[in-house]
């Protein structure tokens, strides 16, 4: 990595919620206090959410000079309840969350039903065949249910149409409000003067049943809308689910004691039985178990794991029992900080978005004026009766062209789509980066831990004649237990794996750079380079087997390492950073899906081809001996034909390869989880995982391009309609009720589209 | 909209003179959102714009000073 400049270290990003904001003053007071704080290097303070996100160097300032700058603004922070954004919060803020949209939709039901069924009553009232009781009475008897509707279930509209127009702006809610007000004022007019109407040559006849209809339908379409868009969110609530309720911990003396997830903090002892869920992450101590991580990792087999491993909170032991420490808890652990990425991606704003916002802002006041002008146009040059064709006219065009399906269409594909991938192992940082890599034409992978492992590990074993595998590493992993070399850890795990390396050992020596030597259940057990075997004049062996072995096991990246017992050479590991299974199927298939797949690695020539080889890279797409800048230039180079290029790398080394790319593509295991450089995180790090992103990439961006089309199909369509385009020809005129159940129906069927992706692949 | 600030706390509204928003001097009194400055009575929507008119109430009372709202 390149050095950096003073003693900077990468920015932070905090949230910090703001009380006391009313105006664009306060706004601009605390950024600009905030801005001269040392060490701050962005602010966006958001009076809507009363939020302030600040991006600062951690090394030169904290929060608590943030809390201080603000308060000297003249505003406050907001204390941090507990321990802030946890997994536990979050569950207790969801449930909240439940329970407030379900009384929401509990009212727009009552209020929908309650509009239909008034309205209903009047239709009836009005077009029952009598002739007993006249219009202008009928008109009074109606006035009171309508009027009542108006009030308690247009409110929403109205408040939310003044909110809008305080602001200078016009929405969804304005349509509608002026919309029914055209029809219900009118209605009240003919009713309160009906000599006024008759003088104008006209009969006394009322809409209420138009506005309240409308209302009713619309409130219905509210109603779908948010019970689909309840469920955009079920992604989060699974993960938020996936967590323990509680932990064994450790008391030195005593039985363990059960303990809430709250209680448990970092360095705690806690004890993880057969079949449970681990309840934070950590390093096993004591112990071993297999550890099914498919819940976060999408990874289907459970991994084994020994002490000195680190394990994830919320992912499932499955047989053993075992002790670990706790390292992170809270916010902190893995979960919690996947769960933070989702909702910032699923809160953010698509590129294609932008444009929608825009559109829609014109929009509003341009049906206006459309509206506007049809009801001159009929009023004008209509047929007879005049003043009923340009009201119904009127209403028409305001409720059917509410551009709810167009807001809906981006922000509802983005949460299902960043939701079903996340559930697969997926993390998008944000909606720029979920749309960005269904664009993806070149994917160049780097070697160590993206195709490979990353980690040495005994890939073969062979024995002299004689002897037997299991024994050479269960004498060979015994010895290695007290040593720190990667290599000798290696090795150990892979005997822990198989049960093996436990014998007792005595007289352990570590040979400095070659080896290790200890008695192991009385035999003298030797274990490490060639040389350390020359130095002690044994001879690596004589045996043909061996030798055969060591012959086609040498180069390509692997390391050997003898084993002699008793003096004589008893057999050898092969240490090498094995392949991942997947890996050739995961370039298989990016290639047959017509992606061109490179390999860029800072190792020897020989390892890297040999891996190009195995997983099927061709020899002209791969690149060994580079250093971190000088991949960087290569996906500098893939880019120049307009390409967009994606880098899939371990997060930590390739950061500049990483930033250059397109779409930088992190692999996230462990600890690593959540890696904020990249523009995208496969948890777990299958390699297969590229193209599974990018097939979700382009069905989330396919469902957006359907539900835009359809939304502004439907107002291109049926707006003139509504104006009376077909009158002319065919004498069709559309009703209002009609037009508001389209309205409706266009809502809910592009929240439906959306909701499709919850099953995608 | 006007800059003048409304020097009347009985007429029910009161505007800002730092941001231009219309506040209820009741509200801005019992809040301690209030200055009385060269006889006259001014107040404020939030603490900010209190200070900042503390800091420099000529600037906000330059006729050629444009509410940022």
């Amino acid at each position: 990595m390149t050095s950096k400049p003073g003693p900077s270290a990468t920015p932070i990003e905090i949230v910090l919620p703001v009380v006391g904001m009313t105006c664009a003053s306060c706004v601009n007071r605390i950024d600009r206090f905030l801005r001269k704080t040392d060490g701050v290097i962005e602010v966006n303070v958001n009076l809507a959410t009363e939020k302030a996100t600040v991006r600062f160097d951690p090394v030169i300032v904290g929060r608590p000079e943030l809390v201080r700058a603000v308060d000297a603004a003249g505003y406050e922070v907001r204390p941090e309840t507990g321990l802030g954004h946890t997994a536990q919060s979050l569950e207790a803020e969801l449930t909240a969350e439940d329970a407030e949209r379900l009384a929401e939709q509990r009212t727009l039901l009552v209020q929908s039903v309650g509009a239909i069924a008034v309205a209903v009553a009047i239709m009836a009232v009005m077009f029952w065949p009598q002739t007993s009781v006249p219009l202008e009475t009928l008109n009074w008897l109606v006035l009171v249910p309508a009027t009542f509707i108006q009030a308690w279930g247009g409110r929403r509209f109205y408040s939310a149409a003044w909110r809008a127009a305080r602001h200078g702006s016009a929405t969804m809610d304005t349509l509608v409000a002026i919309g029914t007000s055209a029809a219900w004022a009118y209605s009240v007019f003919a009713t309160v003067f009906p000599g006024v109407v008759h003088a104008a040559g006209l009969a006394p006849e009322t809409y209420f049943d138009s506005a309240t209809i409308i209302i009713g339908l619309i409130l219905l379409g509210r109603w779908l809308e948010a019970r689909a868009k309840g469920r955009t969110t079920d992604a989060i609530r699974r993960l938020v689910g996936l967590q323990a309720k509680s932990a064994h911990r450790i008391v030195a003396g005593a039985p363990d004691e059960d303990v809430p997830l709250e209680a448990v903090e970092p360095g705690d002892l806690l004890r993880v039985r057969a079949g449970e869920t681990i309840p934070v992450d950590g390093i096993l101590v004591e112990g071993s178990s297999s550890v099914d991580a498919s819940m976060l990792t999408g990874e289907a087999m459970p991994v084994g794991v020994a002490p000195g491993a680190e394990v994830i909170g919320a992912t499932r032991n499955t047989t053993g029992s075992f002790v670990f420490r706790a390292t992170r808890v809270g916010r902190d652990t893995a979960l919690a900080r996947i769960v933070e990425l989702v909702q910032r991606a699923q809160g953010s704003k698509a590129p294609i978005e932008r444009i929608t916002d825009r559109v829609i802002e014109v929009f509003v006041p341009a049906v206006l004026v459309v509206a506007a002008a049809t009801f001159v146009a009929w009023l004008v040059g209509g047929p007879e009766p005049r003043l009923t064709f340009a009201l119904t006219a009127f209403i028409s065009v305001v409720v059917i062209a509410c551009p709810c399906a167009m807001g809906l269409a981006t922000p509802t594909a983005i949460i299902v789509g960043t939701g079903r991938a996340a559930e697969a192992g997926i993390l998008f940082r944000n909606a720029e980066a979920l749309e960005q890599a269904g664009r993806v034409e070149v994917v160049v992978f780097d070697k160590t831990g993206t195709l490979t492992a990353g980690k040495p590990t005994v890939v073969d074993i062979a024995s002299a004649a004689g002897g037997d595998g299991s024994t050479l590493l269960d004498l060979a992993a015994s010895a290695e237990r007290g040593s720190e070399h990667p290599i000798g850890r290696a090795i150990v795990a892979r005997g822990h794996l198989d049960e093996l390396g436990f014998r007792p050992v005595s007289g352990f020596a570590s040979l400095a750079g070659h080896g290790v030597e200890a008695d192991v259940d009385g035999r003298r057990v030797l274990v490490g380079s060639a040389r350390l075997l020359a130095d002690r004049a044994i001879a690596p062996s004589a045996d043909p087997s061996l030798i055969e072995a060591i012959a086609t096991a040498g180069g390509a990246g692997r390391t050997l390492v003898f084993v002699a017992i008793d003096g004589v050479a008893a057999g050898i590991l092969v240490i090498a950073d094995p392949i991942r299974p997947e890996s050739p199927e995961a370039v298989a298939t990016l290639t047959a899906a017509g992606i061109e797949v490179w390999l860029v690695s800072g190792d020897q020539a020989a390892t890297v081809a040999a891996l190009a080889q195995a997983v099927g890279i061709p020899a002209v797409r791969t690149r060994a001996e580079i250093q971190p800048a000088g991949k960087a230039a290569i996906i500098a180079e893939l880019q120049a034909g307009q390409r967009v290029v994606a880098m899939v790398g371990d997060g930590i080394n390739d950061a500049p390869a990483l930033a250059q790319a397109d779409i930088g593509i992190a692999i996230g295991t462990g600890a690593e989880i959540a890696v904020e450089a990249s523009d995208l995180t496969l948890v777990g790090g299958d390699p297969r995982g590229v193209l599974r992103a990018l097939g979700l990439s382009r069905q989330t961006i396919r469902v957006i391009r359907q539900n835009l089309f359809w939304a502004f199909a439907y107002n291109v369509v049926l707006i003139p309609v509504a104006m009376g385009a077909l009158f002319p020809g065919f004498g069709i005129l559309l009703n209002p009720a009609i037009a508001a159940g389209a309205m409706a129906v266009s809502s809910v069927s592009v929240v439906t589209n959306s909701l499709r992706l919850r099953r995608a692949a | 909209m006007t800059n003048a600030p409304d020097p009347d706390p009985g007429s029910g509204t009161a505007v800002d003179p730092v941001c231009g928003m219309l506040v209820d001097p009741s509200v801005a009194l019992a809040r301690n959102l209030h200055v009385r400055h060269d006889n006259r009575d001014f107040y404020f929507c939030a603490r900010g714009c209190k200070l900042d008119f503390e800091e420099d109430p000529g600037h906000y009372l330059d006729p050629g000073y444009k509410p940022s709202m």
